[in-house]
């Protein structure tokens, strides 16, 4: 989060320029959501304050919208933001009384050279200028920890809902094989080997799970854009919740069908076991 | 005579087909009198268990009237029909139709306790019936593990269950050989001459000959209803 | 539905076990699923709701309606809180101020606390103490008393009466100057917002200020206030937004309606879209099994219905076993459903900055009950297909293509 974040931005929303026209005010960056929220447009003049009351209030100029990093971790928050140059930030919130206030910043980003002298240099500086706190950012933050559970979160919820795809499937095939049992006891009666059978049986598992699998697929994928404009329409945000890429594909038809096999081996495999002379009676 | 336990006056049951209306039974009329053992006989598709399916209430005329124990059931309601088979009629079907999940005893009591019999009541009603059918020593066997006449002999305790005044077979030997045919046919004239009025479809000419009044069919007409 | 009708259904089910087992565990699992969404939907409202009653304050007060990190202090807060507390609906105004220190350990390494100042005067305090003594409102020389969560204690190997030093990190876009402040800790609590990795401290609101170098009376980030009994929060919110406007206050049941529309918003989506999902997969999957079961079965409701069974009889039947079906899977799914919000939620805890008292998964007797009534609903809509075959199942047409084949 930005420095500007910190600041409480308080919007009075658009007046009009005085006259005589005195010089142009400054030019800041507004969100896309802020610009709609309070009826914006590029090239307004605003009056921003560091406080709620709206003290020592300041005019700026619209120069550009933009677009906030999406956030998973601020779902669903509104990100009502603006960006000033630093000299015009200070300007706005530091303390007249304090001439040493324009010249303090929160922090200082740091971008080495060489990112693994980080601790060299942390030393180097503590004893350069003495006070100043020193933290190596990691090279994850929170909002990737955040992309990592999610991403658990929803490992998990596709093993349970593979568990009961399963299960249906088994139902599914279970029927399947029962209703072909007359037939199954003609093949064996008239002299086919259960091997013949089994491959037989096999080989419609195969396709029925091929055939599933794809489908799935294709559904997802007509599913994906609905899904992604539903959630970012509800968020107003431009995260991406569903991206059906290639390997997620292939990872679920390399689960679906394996699954669909075991499922009509599993269900077939008590018809298969029994006399030709014990299926032919009810 | 006795009374009717059922008549047809001038019934026509048409099947709509999609090469045309088919007529299955023609401007039929028969009567059944309390008491009779009738056979309905006759080539295949002639119409005979059509006939008997509408006698038994379960299918309805195209056009006529059917009247049970003198009363015009054509224009009753799915339940008042239901109620109706329940107490007054008994279906013995060619395939026995036991539930397998049943026992034979529970098959038996099945009816009664859909009639509201009361526990005692029914179990002591379904042992008389088992025994009635000479399946005393079968009670707590499933239909599995019987053979094709002793499902028959339960599928008629069944039928008798809630003391039928008709009871009615439709092909009830086609699923037996011969022997076992004729004990089933016994079991009926023991049925009959026990009170119950039985109607009996088959196209065993030699099941119809033992039967006292024999309705022979051919295209949805009866032909000969002769009683000897 | 009498008990014959159970019965029947309980038998038609039992004559096609393996059928109805899979049947009973597939609704079990997409149950499980159900459960832990209805779970899931309300568990962070929930949880965080109790976390905010946990401390008995009822009321918070601000100075703008804004996230944490973007919201001003209120300004001359000691008047501000003496002006609350003497409202009539009020019982008790405590003093927050917010921040962070930084603390050295015993193996020279520093670490980043959370720092509290409170109003040491009142009587509740947002935390639980378990261990050692409370902040007192009077110094009895030494060092001011600090108290600690667990995990600092741990971390820093600390007990009642030992002592440590802090530096405060606490103005916002203002560097402290303030030289370190040595603390000897009183007590250990529990701060019941602190996520599981949380090192925190508080302190009285002057020994705050004097660590991070700011006027003890001059600001406070929040006002927590007690309403006093028979009034309630409502009244204690209106009389402080009406005494004054510039402050904004809010009650805990205003706070949980907020987050309820911001905060993890994602997780109620989610469960929604899951919640549809699953409850259409039970659907299907026990259509399926019925209609199966009920087309194998043709000509033996057939026998049933001429045999005297009523229509209301045979459709009632097919209901009772869907009912049946659903509801032994929907039982079973309880406890399955338990167990997975338990792993569910030891995945999902590792997000950062999650309260370790907050969950994720709360049990409420009103997700027990949706999850009955969706269930029940799933099991009639599912039984609906099979039940329209059986009630329009011609007897004597179903008997005589019996015959036939």
């Amino acid at each position: 989060m930005s420095i500007l974040s910190a600041l409480f931005l308080f919007a009075t929303g658009a007046v009009p320029p005085p006259a005589p026209p005195p010089p142009d005010p400054p030019a800041i960056l507004v969100s896309r959501q802020l610009l709609a929220s309070e009826h914006l447009a590029l090239g307004d003049v605003i009056a921003l304050s560091g406080d709620p009351k709206g003290s020592r209030a300041r005019e700026f100029r619209i120069a550009g919208v933009y677009e906030p990093v999406p956030d998973p971790a601020r779902l669903g928050m509104v990100p009502l933001e603006a960006r000033l140059h630093l000299s015009d930030l200070l300007a706005l919130i530091a303390d007249p009384a304090d001439p040493a206030a324009s010249e303090s910043v929160r922090s200082i980003g740091v971008k080495l050279v060489s990112p693994a002298e980080a601790s060299a240099f942390m030393r180097d500086l503590t004893v350069r200028v003495p006070g100043l706190l020193l933290r190596e950012l990691a090279a994850s933050d929170d909002s990737d920890v955040t992309f990592v559970v999610l991403d658990r979160f929803h490992l998990a919820i596709s093993l349970v809902t593979v568990i009961a795809s399963s299960i249906f499937l088994l139902a599914l095939m279970v029927m399947l094989v029962d209703e072909r049992r007359d037939t199954v006891a003609v093949l064996r009666l008239i002299g086919l080997r259960r091997r013949r059978i089994f491959i037989q049986v096999l080989a419609e598992g195969l396709v029925i799970a091929l055939a599933g699998a794809l489908f799935g697929v294709l559904l997802a994928v007509v599913l994906e854009g609905g899904f992604n404009r539903f959630f970012q329409w509800r968020y107003d945000t431009a995260l991406v919740f569903v991206r059906v890429t290639p390997a997620i594909a292939a990872r679920a038809v390399s689960v679906a069908v394996p699954l669909g096999i075991l499922a009509s081996v599993a269900a077939s495999w008590g018809l298969l076991r029994r006399g030709a002379m014990a299926l032919a009676r009810r | 005579m006795s009374p009717p336990v059922v008549e047809a006056r001038g019934v026509t049951r048409t099947f709509p087909m999609p090469a045309g209306p088919v007529v299955a039974v023609r401007d039929l009329s028969v009567t059944i009198a309390t008491g009779e053992f009738v056979s309905i006989c006759g080539p295949s598709g002639c119409g005979k268990s059509t006939l008997l399916h509408i006698l038994g209430c379960v299918d309805t005329p195209s056009s006529g009237e059917l009247l049970v124990d003198g009363r015009d059931v054509s224009t009753l309601g799915d339940a008042a029909r239901s109620a109706l088979r329940l107490s007054k009629i008994g279906f013995v079907f060619q395939r026995f139709f036991l539930l397998p999940m049943l026992t034979a005893a529970e098959n038996v009591e099945l009816p009664q306790a859909e009639a509201g019999v009361s526990r005692a009541e029914r179990r002591s009603r379904t042992s008389a019936l088992l025994d009635y059918v000479g399946l005393a020593h079968r009670t707590h066997h499933r239909p599995s593990q019987l053979s094709g006449g002793e499902a028959q002999r339960v599928a008629i305790a069944r039928a008798l269950a809630n003391r039928p005044r008709l009871l009615l077979a439709d092909e009830p030997t086609g699923e037996l050989d011969q022997a076992t045919g004729q004990q089933i046919v016994g079991l009926f004239e023991r049925v009959h001459a026990d009170g119950t009025t039985v109607v009996v479809v088959t196209h065993d000419p030699a099941i119809a000959a033992r039967t006292p009044r024999m309705l022979s069919m051919r295209d949805g007409r009866i032909e000969d209803g002769a009683s000897r | 539905m009498s008990a014959k009708v159970w019965a029947f259904a309980l038998r038609s089910l039992a004559r096609q076990p393996g059928r109805a087992i899979l049947g009973i565990l597939g609704v079990a699992a997409v149950g499980a699923l159900l459960f832990d969404m209805l779970l899931l939907s309300r568990g962070l409202l929930v949880s965080f709701r109790a976390l905010l009653d946990s401390a008995g304050f009822d009321v918070r007060v601000m100075a703008a309606d804004a996230p944490a990190l973007a919201r001003p202090r209120i300004a001359e807060a000691e008047t501000a809180a003496a002006a609350i507390r003497a409202l009539p609906d009020v019982d008790e105004v405590a003093s927050l101020r917010l921040g962070n220190a930084i603390v050295t350990g015993p193996d020279g390494g520093t670490h980043d606390i959370f720092f509290i100042g409170a109003d040491a005067q009142t009587r509740r305090r947002p935390w639980i103490l378990l261990e050692g003594r409370d902040l007192g409102a009077s110094d009895t020389g030494g060092p001011p008393p600090l108290v600690v969560n667990r995990r600092l204690a741990t971390t820093l190997r600390l007990r009642p009466g030992s002592e440590l030093t802090l530096r405060g990190d606490c103005a916002r876009g203002v560097a402290s100057a303030a030289p370190p402040v040595r603390f000897r800790v009183a007590g250990f609590a529990a701060f019941p917002f602190d996520d599981p990795k949380a090192m925190t401290a508080a302190a009285r609101l002057a020994d705050f200020g004097r660590t991070c170098g700011l006027d003890e009376k001059s600001d406070a980030d929040l006002f927590l206030v007690a309403s006093r009994e028979g009034r309630g929060p409502e009244a204690a919110v209106r009389a402080i937004r009406a005494l004054r406007l510039d402050l904004h206050a809010f009650s805990n049941e205003e706070i949980v309606a907020r987050f309820q529309q911001v905060g993890f918003s994602y997780f109620r989506q989610i469960s929604a879209v899951l919640s549809t999902i699953t409850l259409f997969f039970g659907f299907l999957l026990i259509t399926v099994l019925l209609t199966v079961s009920v087309n194998q079965r043709f000509a033996e409701i057939a026998a049933l219905r001429a045999l005297g069974f009523t229509r209301r009889r045979v459709v009632l039947d097919v209901l009772a076993q869907a009912v049946l079906l659903v509801g032994a899977g929907g039982v079973l799914s309880l406890p399955l459903g338990l167990a997975l919000a338990r792993w569910l939620e030891s995945i999902l805890h590792a997000m950062p900055e999650i309260p370790a008292a907050m969950h994720f998964f709360a049990f409420e007797p009103r997700a027990l009950a949706t999850h009955a009534l969706l269930l029940a609903l799933t099991a009639v809509l599912a039984a609906l297909y099979p039940m329209r075959l059986v009630s329009r199942l011609p007897i004597a047409a179903t008997l005589r293509s019996e015959m036939v084949t």
